[in-house]
C-alpha cells in the first residue's frame, strides 16, 4: 500500500477529516479518546475558512510511505472525488490516489458546533459543542481509518 | 494542455463553452435552438454526471477539451484540482478549470422543474434561451487556439 496518497475529506476539513488524518498518522492514540487539548493542538482543528475549501492540506507520511491529506469539500465530495481521479488519469499521474469520506462518521454535535464556529462565527459557543462531538465520533473514525490502513476502505 | 469547463447543475453552458472553443459554433452569431440542440451534451445533467469528465475533442493545438458539471461550489472544484496539480507537482497551466455558470442560478431550478413535470421541450427552449443570454460570456471564457495564436504574433 506504500506510495499511495490518502485524503480525508469532509464538508469544511476541519474537524473530522483532520481527526481521521491524525489518528492514521499516530499522532492521535486509537485506543484513548484524545481530550480536547489534544483536538485543538490539531494543524486546522476548527480553524480552516472557507477559502480554504478545495486546498489538499499535506499531513504527512504514515509508516508505509503514504501521503496523508485531509480537504474540505462541502457539499460536493463525491463529485470532487471524481474529478480528481479523472484529472489523475488524464496527467498521467502513477501513484494510487484514495479519496476517504469521514462525513459519515460526523455526528449531530459536530454539525451544529461546527456550523456555530466555522459558519457564523460564534466560536466560543460552537467549539465546546463540536470538541464534545469529535470526542463522541471518535470510536468511529478509530474504525474507518482502520480501515483504510486495511486497505478495505479504497 | 487540458480545459475542463464546468457547469453548475447542468451541462448546458459548458457543452457551448467547448463547442466555442473547438470552433463548433461561429461566434458570431448567436446560435438558435436547432444548432444548440446538435452540441454534443448540451443537455441536462443526472446525478451521475456529476464530476464526470466528458471529452469533447482536441483544439487545434493538441489540447484536450472536456466538460463536466457539479450542483454548486464550482471554487471548490477549481481549487481542489489546482491543488491536486500541486502535489503531484505539475503546473497548473496543465489543467484549467473554466466555471461556466449563470448570472441567474434560478434558471437551473426552472429548467429542472420543466423537467420533472415532463416539460422537455420547454426546458431546452429555455436552456437555448439561457445559452444565447450567455453566449458573449462564454466567447470570453472559451479558450480558442487560433485567436490567442493569431494575438499573439500580431
Amino acid at each position: 500500500m506504500a506510495g499511495r496518497k490518502i485524503v480525508y475529506h469532509c464538508y469544511g476539513g476541519t474537524h473530522s477529516s483532520v481527526t481521521a488524518a491524525a489518528i492514521h498518522l499516530g499522532h492521535l492514540k486509537p485506543e484513548k479518546v484524545p481530550t480536547e487539548d489534544e483536538l485543538m493542538a490539531l494543524t486546522l482543528f476548527d480553524r480552516q475558512t472557507k477559502e480554504g475549501h478545495g486546498q489538499l492540506h499535506f499531513f504527512g507520511f504514515d509508516e508505509q510511505g503514504n501521503e496523508i491529506y485531509s480537504v474540505g469539500c462541502r457539499n460536493v465530495g463525491q463529485a470532487v472525488g471524481k474529478v480528481l481521479g479523472k484529472i489523475k488519469e488524464i496527467i498521467g499521474a502513477g501513484e494510487e490516489l484514495i479519496f476517504v469520506d469521514t462525513l459519515h462518521c460526523v455526528n449531530i454535535k459536530m454539525r451544529f458546533g461546527g456550523y456555530i464556529s466555522r459558519r457564523l462565527g460564534f466560536i466560543n459557543i460552537g467549539r465546546p459543542i463540536v470538541l464534545k462531538g469529535t470526542q463522541e465520533a471518535y470510536p468511529k473514525l478509530v474504525e474507518l481509518v482502520q480501515g483504510v490502513k486495511e486497505g478495505a476502505v479504497a | 494542455m487540458n480545459y475542463v469547463y464546468l457547469g453548475v447543475g447542468d451541462l448546458y453552458l459548458p457543452a457551448v463553452a467547448a463547442a466555442i472553443h473547438l470552433n463548433r459554433l461561429d461566434i458570431n452569431v448567436p446560435p438558435d435552438l436547432d444548432e444548440l440542440l446538435e452540441v454534443e451534451h448540451f443537455r441536462h445533467s443526472e446525478k451521475d454526471d456529476e464530476g464526470e469528465l466528458y471529452y469533447i475533442g482536441n483544439d487545434e493545438q493538441g489540447n484536450k477539451v472536456f466538460v463536466t458539471c457539479v450542483k454548486g461550489q464550482t471554487d471548490v472544484i477549481v481549487r481542489v484540482v489546482q491543488s491536486l496539480l500541486g502535489i503531484y507537482r505539475i503546473s497548473i497551466k496543465e489543467v484549467k478549470v473554466i466555471p461556466c455558470e449563470p448570472e441567474n442560478p434560478q434558471v437551473i431550478g426552472i429548467c429542472k422543474a420543466l423537467r420533472m413535470a415532463g416539460l422537455t421541450k420547454a426546458e431546452k427552449k429555455i436552456a437555448g434561451k439561457l445559452a444565447g443570454n450567455c453566449f458573449a460570456d462564454l466567447i470570453q471564457k472559451a479558450e480558442r487556439p487560433t485567436e490567442q495564436q493569431h494575438s499573439g504574433t500580431g
